[in-house]
């Protein structure tokens, strides 16, 4: 039994009633926060796998591709070409809002593939190690977005399910207990009250019809 | 900075194909600095790492992800297929912020 340590009074009574109310309608918005976000998660966590699949695809053949490339022209020719490429891209960083959590939306728009360095020299996997890289970087914009999410939504979900637990387990019986605390001693002071008065009211009347008696005996006299 | 790629030498190649700038690591230190570098300003943009350097800062990794500030973190496999065992997001999830997500969780 834990309670607050409060006096029992009628005024505090009332507070914590209204505390009390309080508190279970926050816990239960918290409680549906959290069902939300677990769902989000979840929903995230489906396409996040997707994503990664993808990534795994994408990757094997672009390094399938490059591990030709690197077979038939060299390392260092290779590196060569590739100093000379140079892609514009443009990256716009928003944020989207779903269950109080923001996170980022990304939007990476790349220039389309395009040759940039001469025929000579070169053959077709360079063109395709290019083509197969480009792709891969488009998706794995799209997983640092989602994983992002992911690790928001994580965070967020710990705190509300902290909130929820504080709430059920602490703030919520402390506030019960201490509300049938101030209930019964306020019932016993009510008896006592009660009781004073009914004695006083008994004396009074005593002292009255005594005061009567002696009334009457002064006229008497 | 759109994209920005931390790996060994010859992943690191393939995506200059790409047109990716990127920081050839061969050890823990180098991959220290490196990572460190690349998220010191918190310029938006997305930084590519390979699962062995993932694997090697671990412990950075993890904070930087929990912050959840740019750039933003995509972890791609290396050519060499290093890595390929992984933990799942989950794990990771309730390794580090101490949740388990589950379907019914009630």
């Amino acid at each position: 039994m834990a309670r607050l340590n409060i006096a029992p009074t009628k005024s505090n009574q009332i507070a914590l009633k209204r505390d009390l109310r309080m508190a279970t309608q926050g816990f239960s918005l918290l409680e549906q926060k959290r069902e939300i976000l677990v769902m989000e998660l979840m929903r995230m966590l489906d396409r996040v796998k997707q994503v990664q699949q993808e990534i795994k695809t994408r990757s094997d053949k672009a390094y399938a591709t490059l591990r030709q490339a690197l077979s038939y022209n060299g390392y260092h020719h290779l590196r060569n070409i590739a100093s000379g490429i140079h892609y514009e891209r443009t990256f716009k960083d928003g944020t989207r809002v779903s269950a109080g959590v923001r996170y980022p939306s990304l939007k990476v728009t790349q220039s389309e593939f395009h040759s940039q360095f001469g025929f000579v020299g070169t053959d077709s996997l360079v063109d395709q190690t290019m083509e197969d890289f480009l792709k891969l970087t488009e998706t794995a914009a799209r997983l640092a977005e989602l994983e992002t999410g992911v690790w928001l939504l994580a965070r967020e979900l710990k705190k509300t399910q902290r909130r929820v637990n504080a709430l059920e387990h602490i703030f919520i019986p402390n506030y019960k207990d201490t509300l049938h605390f101030i209930g019964e001693s306020l019932e016993g002071k009510e008896l006592d009250s009660f009781f004073t008065m009914k004695m006083v009211k008994k004396r009074l009347e005593n002292s009255d019809s005594t005061e009567e008696n002696n009334g009457k005996g002064g006229e008497e006299l | 900075m759109a994209y920005h790629i931390i790996g060994d030498a010859d992943t690191v190649l393939g995506f200059r194909f790409a047109g990716v700038t990127g920081d050839v690591v061969e050890d823990v230190e180098q991959a220290r600095a490196a990572f460190a570098k690349a998220i010191e300003n918190h310029e938006p943009g997305i930084l590519l790492i390979t699962r062995p350097v993932e694997d090697m800062l671990e412990a950075e990794v993890t904070a930087h992800r929990l912050e959840s500030t740019p750039p933003y973190l995509a972890v791609i496999p290396d050519i060499w297929g290093h890595g390929q065992k992984r933990r799942s997001l989950q794990e990771m999830i309730s390794e580090a912020v101490g949740i388990k997500i589950v379907e019914s969780d009630k």
